[in-house]
C-alpha cells in the first residue's frame, strides 16, 4: 500500500487526474483503502489456493486424473477433460492463462462442480450451507461481545472484590481450554451424562420438515439447533472479552474526563455508560478480528462435533471424501468472510472512534 | 583451601552453570504463586509423558474382558473400548502431542524473531513488507488451511505437521515482538552502541536481543499453546495419519467408536480432555508468571 | 464594591490524605468567607494545599482523602444553606456544577472524546433537569451558544467539534463554557493558565476578566502565578503548608505585604523592565506535611525566624484594616518592605 501511495503522490500530476487521481483518492480516504486492502487479500488467497490445488505435486488436480486413467481406464486426455470441468480448470492451456481463466470463473461466481455430487455446482453447494454458518457465527459472536463487556466492565467497577476474582480466574480458565473440547465438554455431560437435552435431536440446523420462511416455528427451530453451537462459541471466546473489557475499564476510569463528568455533576448511570463503557468498549472492539478468524477456524470442529450443517462441516465432508473442487471452493468462501467481517468491523470502529476517522490513517 | 576451589570451579563449568541457571529460574517462578503451580503442572506432565513411557510396554495390551471399566487399583483411569488401560494410554500418549507443539512452536517463534527484529529495526520499506505480510498470513483461517493441506498432502511426519502449524502462527508473534523492538530501539545504549559505529548484528544480537529473552520466552509459551490447540484438532479431525496412541487420537476414536454417546465410557474422553486442558491452563498460568518477572516496567534501567 | 453576601463561608477546614508513610496534612485550619461576586486567588508553591483546597469545595477528593474538621457553608441561588460537609451523594451532585463549578488545569482530557461539544452541553443540562428547568432544544442551543461566545469561541464552529479537532487552548475555554452553562455562583479555576502557551494565557486571563467584569458570580482561582492573580483577582490568599498565611485586598498583598513568604513570592518574578536584578528565589524546599516542623512552618526559609517562631506557630493576625497575616514579625516585615519602597512601586508599576 505504501509503494502504491508513493507512486501516485510522486508521479501524479498537480491536480491528480486519471488512474493515478483515482489511486491517490484511494489512498487518503480510510474507508476505500480498507476495502482495497480487503480485495487484494482476497486476490491473493483465491490465487494461492489455485497455486496449491493445480501445482502442487501429487496435488489433487493430478491424482484425480491418475485415478480416473487407472481406475476407470479412461484416456489421459478424457480424464484431463473430466478434471477440466470439475475444477473449472483448462488443463492445455499454459499455466497463467489457466490462472487468469481461473480467476475469471472465481469473479464470475464459478467455483467448479463437485466430485462427489457430479454435476452440481460447486457454488450451489456452498450457498446451501453457508447461511447457517453465518447465522451461527454472527449471533454467537453479537452475545459473546456484549456480554463478555458487560460483564469485564463490572468486574473493573468491583474490581478485587470475591466477584471480580471468581469471575477472572473463570475467565482464565474457560479461555484457556480450546472451543472444540468445550464443545465435546457440553455434548458429553449435559448431553449425555445427565441428559439435560436431547443432542440427538438437535443435529442438523433444521428440523426435518420444517420450512424455512419469516416464521416463528423456523426462526425458533433454527435457534434451537444453533443453540450448542453457538453456545460452544460464546464459551471460547468470552474470556477474551472480559479480560480485555476489565483492564480497559479500569484504565478509563482513571481518565481525566471521567473525574470531570463527576463534578459536572452527572448522573452515575449515564457516567458508567456514555463516558466510561463507551470508551472502554474500544480497545476489546479492536480484538474483534482475532475473535472472527478463530471462530470461523472453530467452526470446522465445532460444526463437526454438533453435526450443524454449515460450511464448516460441509468442509470436513469434502475433506473426508477427496471432493477437492468443493475444498477449495469452501475454503476460499470462508477465508472471503473472514476478510470481509473483518472489514466491516474496521469500518464500524472507525465509525465508533471519531479520532480514527479523522486521521485518516490506520 | 581446595574444597571451596573445586566448588568454584564447578559452579563456573558449564554443568553448573546450568544448574546454577535453573535454581535461579525456579526462584523467579516461585515468586508467583499461580505462576509457580502452572510450572509444576506443565514440568509434571512434560516429565511423566517424555520420561514415562521409558518404563512403560510402548503397545499397551488389548483385553476384551475388561471393556469400559471403571476406575480400579490395576486400571487407575478404566479402560477403553478394547480393554486398553487408559492411563497407560495417557502415559504413551502425550509425547507425540507435545513433540509436535513444542516443534511447531520454536518454528513459530523463531519465524516471529527473526522478522520481528528486522522489521522492527531496519524499518522502512523491510518493515512494511513484513507486516504487510503477517496482515496477510493473519487474515487465513487457520484451522480450514490446515485441514486443507492435510488433506491434500498427506503429513506423516511429525516435522511436517509442526512446521505446518508454526508457518501459520508467526504473525501475531512476530507484531509483539517488532513492536519490543521498535521501543528498545530508542533506548539510550543502542543509541549510544550506535554513536560508537558498532554494527547492526552487534546491536541486534548484543543489546537488544538479551533484553528480548523474556519476551520471547513468553511468545514461546504461547506459541505452544496455539501450536496445542491445532495439533490436537487436526488429530481429533483424524486429518493427520499419526498411527501412535495420542491423546487426540483417543479422542478421535472415542468419536468414531460411538463412545461420546455412551455413559460408561467418560473416563476414557475425560481422560485426554483432562490431561490436554491441565497443560493449557499450566501454560497460561506460568505465561502469566513470566509477564510478571520480564515485565519492560519492572526491569527499567537494565 | 458594594454590599456583598457571602456565597461561601469555610471555617477551621483540615483535610488530611492517609498514605503508606503516615497522614499527609495537606489543609491545616483554613478559614475564609467569599463574597457573591468577589475574586478569590489561593497563591502559592505545589503541595501548599490549594488544589486539595479547591477539590474540597466540591467534594472531589481523591479516595485516601479526608475532612478530618472543619465546615463549609454555602449560600444557594435560591437561598438555601448548604453545609457541603454533610451532603448526600445525590443532594452533591445536584450542587456540582449548579451552584459551583470546578474547572481542573489542563482541559487536554477533560472532554468525552467520542462526544461531540454539544453533547456535552446537552448531557450537563439533562442531568440537571430538575433543579433547573430542563434547558432543552432550542434553548440549550441558544445557552450553549451565549457561553460559548462568552468565552470567545465561534459556536459554529466547536458546537459541532469532537475534543480532539479542537486546540488545547479552546478545550480549556470549552470548559469554562460548559461551567457557566448553568449560571453557577462560584467558578473555581485550578490553574487556568498553566501548560497553555503564553498566547492562549493572554487570551484565557482576557476572557476571565471580561466574565469578571460583566457577570455577577464569584471565582475562585487557584494557582503558582502570583500575575494571575494580580490581573484578575479582588483578594489574594498566599498558602504554605496547607494554611492561608497572608490574606487581603489585591493591591495590599502587592503593595504592602506582611508576611515573608508573600515578599519571596513577590521578589521571585522577575521583570521585563530594563533594570538588572539578582533573581531571587525563596532558599529551602517546602516542607514534608507529614512530618511538619514544630512553630511556624515557614521558619526554616524565613530570614525573620526567631526562637518564637521555632516554637509558636502564629495565627493570623489582623494587621491592617481587611488584610491579615500568619506572622509574628509581621511589623519588621512591613518596614523592610516600605524601605525598599522606591524600587517596589516601580517593579510593581510594570506587573500590573
Amino acid at each position: 500500500m505504501e509503494g502504491i501511495k508513493r507512486l501516485a503522490r510522486a508521479t501524479a500530476p498537480a491536480q491528480g487526474g486519471g488512474a493515478l487521481g483515482a489511486l491517490r483518492k484511494i489512498a487518503s480516504s480510510y474507508l476505500l483503502r480498507r476495502i482495497a486492502k480487503a480485495l487484494i487479500t482476497i486476490f491473493v488467497m483465491a490465487s494461492l489456493t489455485f497455486f496449491l490445488v493445480r501445482l502442487m505435486p501429487g496435488g489433487p488436480v493430478e491424482a484425480y486424473i491418475a485415478n480416473l486413467v487407472t481406475q476407470y481406464n479412461l484416456s489421459h486426455e478424457n480424464a484431463e477433460a473430466q478434471a477440466a470441468s470439475l475444477f473449472s480448470l483448462d488443463l492445455n492451456a499454459p499455466v497463467y492463462q489457466q490462472y487468469l481463466e481461473y480467476l475469471g470463473n472465481l469473479a464470475r461466481g464459478d467455483l467448479g462442480e463437485s466430485l462427489v455430487s457430479r454435476g452440481v455446482p460447486v457454488s450451489e453447494i456452498v450457498m446451501a450451507y453457508l447461511p447457517w454458518t453465518l447465522f451461527s457465527i454472527g449471533t454467537a459472536l453479537i452475545i459473546s461481545f456484549s456480554l463478555g463487556i458487560m460483564l469485564g466492565m463490572l468486574m473493573a467497577y468491583k474490581r478485587e472484590t470475591k466477584l471480580d476474582h471468581i469471575l477472572t480466574n473463570l475467565g482464565s480458565i474457560v479461555s484457556s481450554i480450546p472451543d472444540y473440547l468445550m464443545g465435546i465438554l457440553i455434548l458429553v455431560w449435559v448431553g449425555v451424562q445427565w441428559e439435560l437435552i436431547d443432542v440427538t435431536n438437535m443435529r442438523g440446523s433444521l428440523s426435518p420438515g420444517v420450512q424455512p420462511g419469516f416464521n416463528l416455528t423456523f426462526i425458533a427451530d433454527a435457534f434451537y439447533h444453533a443453540s450448542l453451537p453457538i453456545l460452544t462459541y460464546v464459551l471460547g471466546t468470552i474470556g477474551l472479552w472480559m479480560l480485555t473489557m476489565r483492564g480497559s475499564t479500569e484504565s478509563t476510569l482513571g481518565e481525566d474526563y471521567v473525574t470531570v463528568a463527576k463534578a459536572r455533576g452527572l448522573k452515575e448511570r449515564r457516567i458508567a455508560t456514555a463516558y466510561v463503557g463507551r470508551n472502554a468498549a474500544l480497545p476489546p472492539f479492536t480484538q474483534l478480528s482475532i475473535s472472527i478468524a478463530l471462530v470461523f477456524g472453530g467452526s470446522l470442529l465445532i460444526e463437526w462435533i454438533f453435526v450443524y450443517e454449515g460450511l464448516g462441516y460441509l468442509l470436513y465432508n469434502a475433506i473426508q471424501q477427496r471432493d477437492y473442487p468443493v475444498m477449495q471452493g469452501v475454503f476460499l468462501i470462508i477465508t472471503t468472510m473472514v476478510i470481509v467481517a473483518n472489514l466491516l468491523a474496521d469500518l464500524l470502529y472507525s465509525r465508533l472512534d471519531p479520532r480514527i476517522r479523522i486521521a485518516g490513517r490506520d | 583451601m581446595a574444597a571451596t576451589t573445586g566448588e568454584s570451579r564447578f559452579r563456573d563449568s558449564a554443568v553448573g552453570r546450568v544448574l546454577g541457571w535453573f535454581a535461579s529460574t525456579l526462584k523467579l517462578m516461585a515468586r508467583n504463586k499461580v505462576g509457580f503451580a502452572g510450572f509444576l503442572v506443565v514440568s509434571t506432565i512434560v516429565l511423566v509423558t517424555f520420561i514415562g513411557p521409558i518404563f512403560l510396554p510402548s503397545e499397551v495390551p488389548v483385553d476384551v474382558k475388561e471393556i469400559y471399566e471403571t476406575p480400579s487399583l490395576s486400571h487407575p483411569l478404566g479402560t477403553d473400548s478394547e480393554g486398553k488401560d487408559v492411563l497407560l494410554q495417557i502415559i504413551n500418549g502425550g509425547r507425540p502431542i507435545l513433540t509436535i507443539g513444542f516443534l511447531a512452536a520454536a518454528i513459530s517463534t523463531t519465524i516471529a524473531v527473526t522478522l520481528g527484529s528486522l522489521s522492527g529495526f531496519l524499518g522502512g520499506r523491510a518493515d512494511t513488507g513484513f507486516t504487510w505480510l503477517a496482515d496477510m498470513v493473519l487474515t487465513i483461517p487457520q484451522l480450514p488451511l490446515l485441514a486443507v493441506l492435510a488433506g491434500i498432502l498427506r503429513l506423516n511426519s511429525k516435522i511436517a505437521v509442526a512446521g505446518l502449524i508454526g508457518v501459520l502462527f508467526w504473525p501475531t508473534l512476530m507484531r509483539a515482538i517488532r513492536a519490543q523492538v521498535l521501543s528498545l530501539k530508542e533506548r539510550d545504549y543502542v543509541e549510544s552502541a550506535r554513536a560508537l559505529g558498532l554494527g547492526t548484528p552487534h546491536i541486534v544480537f548484543r543489546e537488544i536481543a538479551p533484553n528480548m529473552a523474556g519476551y520471547i520466552a513468553i511468545n514461546f509459551t504461547l506459541a505452544v499453546t496455539a501450536s496445542m490447540y491445532f495439533v490436537v484438532a487436526l488429530t481429533l479431525l483424524g486429518l493427520v495419519p499419526l498411527s501412535e496412541d495420542n491423546w487426540g487420537v483417543m479422542l478421535n476414536l472415542a468419536w468414531t467408536r460411538g463412545a461420546i454417546f455412551s455413559k460408561d465410557s467418560i473416563f476414557y474422553i475425560m481422560a485426554p480432555i483432562a490431561a490436554i486442558a491441565l497443560f493449557q491452563l499450566g501454560l497460561v498460568a506460568m505465561n502469566r508468571s513470566l509477564s510478571e518477572i520480564f515485565d519492560p516496567r519492572l526491569r527499567r534501567g537494565s | 464594591m458594594e454590599g456583598r453576601d457571602e456565597v461561601l463561608s469555610v471555617r477551621d477546614l483540615e483535610i488530611g490524605y492517609a498514605t503508606g508513610r503516615g497522614l499527609v496534612r495537606a489543609v491545616r485550619g483554613v478559614s475564609f468567607d467569599l463574597g457573591d461576586d468577589e475574586s478569590l486567588a489561593f497563591i502559592g508553591e505545589s503541595g501548599s494545599g490549594k488544589t486539595t483546597l479547591g477539590l474540597s469545595l466540591v467534594r472531589l477528593l481523591p479516595q485516601n482523602a479526608s475532612i478530618a474538621r472543619g465546615e463549609i457553608h454555602f449560600r444557594t441561588a435560591s437561598e438555601e444553606a448548604l453545609d457541603l460537609t454533610t451532603l448526600d451523594d445525590e443532594a452533591l451532585r445536584r450542587f456540582r456544577w449548579r451552584e459551583c463549578a470546578m474547572v481542573f488545569q489542563s482541559a487536554l482530557n477533560a472532554l468525552n472524546p467520542v462526544m461531540r461539544i454539544r453533547d456535552h452541553f446537552a448531557d450537563t443540562a439533562k442531568d440537571h433537569g430538575e433543579t433547573n428547568g430542563s434547558l432543552k432544544g432550542r434553548a440549550l442551543t441558544e445557552r450553549a451558544t451565549e457561553c460559548l461566545q462568552m468565552v470567545q469561541l465561534d459556536p459554529d464552529r466547536v458546537l459541532g467539534s469532537f475534543p480532539h479537532e479542537l486546540s488545547g487552548g479552546m478545550r480549556q475555554r470549552v470548559m469554562i463554557a460548559l461551567g457557566l452553562l448553568l449560571n453557577p455562583r462560584v467558578l473555581i479555576l485550578d490553574e487556568p493558565t498553566t501548560a497553555l502557551d503564553v498566547l492562549t494565557q493572554r487570551a484565557i486571563i482576557e476572557v476571565l476578566r471580561t466574565l469578571k467584569d460583566e457577570h455577577r458570580f464569584a471565582m475562585i482561582f487557584v494557582s503558582h502565578d502570583l500575575s494571575l492573580a494580580a490581573e484578575l483577582a479582588d483578594r489574594v490568599a498566599t498558602t504554605y503548608a496547607g494554611r492561608i498565611v497572608e490574606l487581603g485586598e489585591v493591591e495590599r498583598i502587592f503593595y504592602h505585604p506582611r508576611h515573608p513568604y508573600t515578599v519571596g513570592l513577590l521578589d521571585a518574578v522577575p521583570t521585563l523592565a530594563g533594570e538588572q536584578q539578582e533573581l531571587s528565589s525563596i532558599p529551602g524546599s517546602p516542607p514534608d506535611l507529614i512530618d511538619l516542623p514544630a512553630g511556624c512552618k515557614f521558619h526554616p526559609r524565613c530570614p525573620y525566624a526567631t526562637e518564637r517562631c521555632r516554637e509558636e506557630d502564629p495565627p493570623l493576625m489582623e494587621v491592617a484594616p481587611g488584610q491579615a497575616a500568619a506572622c509574628w514579625h509581621w511589623e519588621k516585615v512591613g518596614s523592610d518592605w516600605e524601605a525598599r519602597g522606591g524600587e517596589r512601586h516601580e517593579r510593581d508599576a510594570h506587573r500590573a
